[in-house]
């Protein structure tokens, strides 16, 4: 076994950890935007609920100055009250029980400060309060104020009406609420998110890493199957059964393409076994013929004879080398054709012509029906073709038969067919009637036939031409070759 | 006519050297690429037979300062590689044909004596052989005054073989002369042909003009 390369170092990341880590990238984004999505609604609707704490507690003195004008312990009451939110049950599920001091100051019409809660705390300054037009009555302004220092404060003011003397006057409420944003609250949403995000990455992680190991174990075993794969086995295969489609397919197409190279194997080491067959017994017999000429005095119609028998042999020898560096340059995919336009009947009188003596030796008929077609294709090549067959069907064709070379227009293209009476072909060499050196008939001496490699030129030149070929032998009916050429614009 | 071989590969140059001159020309050899073109610009050269592969200077050199030079020597490209684009390449500098090893000798000799025809066109209107006749002209044979009937590639081969009495011709280039097949077929075509010419021509007589050459081809001459 000649030693392969070195396989390359693997120096890329593994698809596994790769997944994982995208995996984690990809939860960690989702979960972030979420949870933030998440704690900027929990801080709205804190902010609602204190907008809405502090905007009733207006309401209730207005209402109040609505029916009294007193400034009795009732309204004092009233200022200095704890507050819950009014719709109490869902509130203190998000704070339960902490009180919110509302501090509220109420003014007459002359901005004299008539009552205002007790202060617990020192009350910032820069605080500012919404203004109101002597028109809006009844509403309710509350605005965002922020302290100088720093601390958020929603502020809210209202005209209240009141009888007192009997007539109607005015009081200025004005109330203010510290925003608090409940810390333990926050901070407890903050731990769980971040409690979410670890785990939540950990466990995307894991999971990725571990459903793309799963994923991809038939690979692993693809590549020890692979890694064990030679020349010697190439009739191995992989098994998919139970693996994924995808991966499935993968494994099919692999094992077709095996077998693929499993056939051109057995097929080229037929051939050089062909080859150094072909090639050693007409060798063998120059130098055994020459070895032997020498070892003794001969006379010189013995030397005549050996140098003819020689000859012949290097003929052969020459021929083989020409027809099999044609074969090579042909499968060549640079190897391009010198084609041109020109009547069948041409080529076909030539051939004709060639082999009119050889047939008229063996009592065979030729003809030729060329239908006034012309044809797309190079000349040179086209002749090796029409030889080719015809000197096969020839050989294979007994006395008072016939060799006919049809041309008929085919569509987009031209069909040549060359058929004969002769022996026909065994069914079950057809499939390697055209692999080189393949003799349909073994026990023929190989001088009397031709190399084995005419049916393979034929092939390789239809190939250059874009054509097909196909090859019947229906029983007691002789051989027909067709050749199908494409018109010139299909190239 | 003066030849000269330009061929590093001794056997080779020392069988084209006895053939050429067995067959009339006077063969001057060199065995390296300088020698040779030096020789071709002193002395006047009627062809020259240029191997490709050649130590000191190539074939190709050779004959690219050749024709630079606008000497007009034949040149005749003798190699062993044969791809297209090489016979395009050696075409295109100026050489006049090109044969590719391994050939038979009939097959060069052909070759070098249609190069030699080329320009001094004489063609031949009438051979006498003993007692045969051609006129290539009228198409028309005679042997000992009886006229013969030919078909057209019969007499092609005829005229083929007579227009060089003792010259041996290969198989192929019998058929790639007589038929236009210009490459290798493994048939006996050849031999069923000149069978066939030998019917009409020799057989009714005890003077036989074609004759075998054991594995290599034909000739036609008088031998008495």
């Amino acid at each position: 076994m000649p030693s392969n390369k070195e396989a390359k170092p693997v120096s890329q990341q593994s698809l596994a950890r790769k997944l994982a880590l995208l995996y984690a990238c990809t939860t960690f984004s989702v979960l972030l935007i979420a949870s933030g999505l998440l704690y900027w609604t929990i801080l709205d609707h804190l902010q609602k609920e204190h907008q809405s704490l502090l905007g009733s507690k207006i309401t209730e003195l207005q209402q109040y100055f609505k029916h009294s004008s007193t400034l009795d312990k009732n309204l004092y009451d009233l200022i200095d009250a704890e507050h819950h939110h009014a719709g109490a049950s869902h509130s203190s599920a998000i704070h339960p029980g902490i009180p919110h001091h509302i501090f509220l100051r109420i003014y007459d019409e002359q901005n004299n400060l008539l009552i205002e809660s007790n202060i617990t705390q020192p009350i910032p300054p820069g605080l500012q309060y919404p203004q109101l037009s002597d028109q809006e009555l009844s509403s309710i302004a509350i605005i965002k104020t922020r302290a100088a220092d720093g601390q958020q404060y929603l502020s809210g003011s209202a005209w209240a009406s009141t009888i007192y003397e009997n007539q109607t006057r005015k009081v200025l409420i004005q109330g203010l609420l510290k925003l608090s944003p409940d810390e333990v609250l926050l901070s407890d949403y903050q731990q769980a998110l971040i409690l979410v995000l670890v785990f939540g990455v950990l466990a995307s992680a894991f999971t990725g890493f571990w459903v793309t190991r799963q994923g991809l174990r038939p690979l692993r075993e693809i590549t020890k199957t692979i890694q064990n794969i030679d020349v010697q086995q190439l009739n191995e295969q992989l098994e998919p059964e139970n693996w994924p489609k995808e991966i499935a397919l993968l494994a099919n197409a692999f094992n077709q393409m095996l077998s693929r190279l499993d056939q051109s194997f057995l097929r080229l080491s037929q051939f050089s076994a062909d080859l150094s067959h072909e090639l050693r017994t007409p060798i063998n017999n120059l130098m055994g013929a020459s070895e032997v000429a020498l070892s003794r005095e001969r006379s010189s119609e013995e030397y005549q004879d050996i140098l003819a028998s020689s000859m012949e042999e290097c003929t052969r020898i020459a021929r083989m080398i020409d027809e099999l560096l044609f074969l090579a340059r042909a499968e060549d995919p640079k190897t391009e054709i010198e084609a041109r336009l020109f009547p069948v009947e041409d080529e076909f009188r030539r051939i004709e012509e060639f082999y009119e003596s050889l047939a008229a030796d063996q009592q065979v008929v030729m003809t030729c029906q060329a239908n006034q077609l012309i044809l797309y294709a190079d000349p040179n090549l086209f002749r090796r073709v029409l030889s080719n067959l015809v000197s096969n069907a020839l050989r294979y064709t007994p006395a008072l038969g016939s060799i006919n070379l049809t041309a008929t227009a085919e569509i987009e293209g031209i069909k040549i067919t060359v058929a004969d009476t002769g022996s026909g072909i065994p069914e079950n060499k057809l499939p390697h009637i055209f692999d080189r050196f393949f003799q349909a008939d073994q026990s023929r001496h190989h001088n009397k036939q031709g190399s084995g490699l005419g049916l393979a030129i034929v092939k390789s030149i239809m190939e250059l031409h874009g054509g097909k070929i196909s090859i019947s032998s229906p029983k007691q009916q002789g051989t027909q070759v067709e050749l199908y050429f494409p018109t010139k614009a299909e190239k | 006519m003066r030849i000269l071989i330009i061929e590093d590969e001794e056997k080779t140059a020392a069988f084209l050297s006895k053939g050429l001159k067995e067959n009339g020309f006077s063969v001057d050899t060199a065995n390296n690429g300088l020698d040779g073109l030096s020789a071709l610009e002193q002395n006047n050269y009627d062809l020259a037979i240029l191997d490709i592969m050649l130590p000191r200077l190539d074939g190709w050199s050779v004959l690219s300062v050749l024709r630079s030079k606008d000497i007009q020597t034949r040149v005749l490209l003798l190699t062993a590689r044969d791809s297209v684009e090489d016979r395009v390449k050696g075409l295109e500098l100026g050489a006049d044909d090109y044969l590719v090893k391994p050939f038979a000798f009939s097959e060069l000799l052909a070759r070098s004596r249609t190069l030699l025809r080329r320009g001094s066109a004489t063609e031949i209107q009438t051979i006498h052989c003993a007692d045969l006749e051609i006129d290539a002209i009228k198409h028309r044979v005679t042997r000992n005054k009886h006229r013969i009937e030919l078909t057209p590639k019969e007499f092609q081969l005829l005229l083929l073989l007579a227009r060089s009495p003792g010259e041996v011709f290969s198989r192929t280039v019998i058929a790639e002369q007589v038929w236009d097949m210009n490459f290798d077929s493994d048939t006996n075509v050849v031999d069923v042909a000149i069978k066939r010419l030998r019917t009409k021509i020799d057989d009714p007589f005890d003077n036989k003009l074609i004759h075998t050459i054991r594995g290599v081809g034909y000739a036609f001459e008088q031998r008495s």
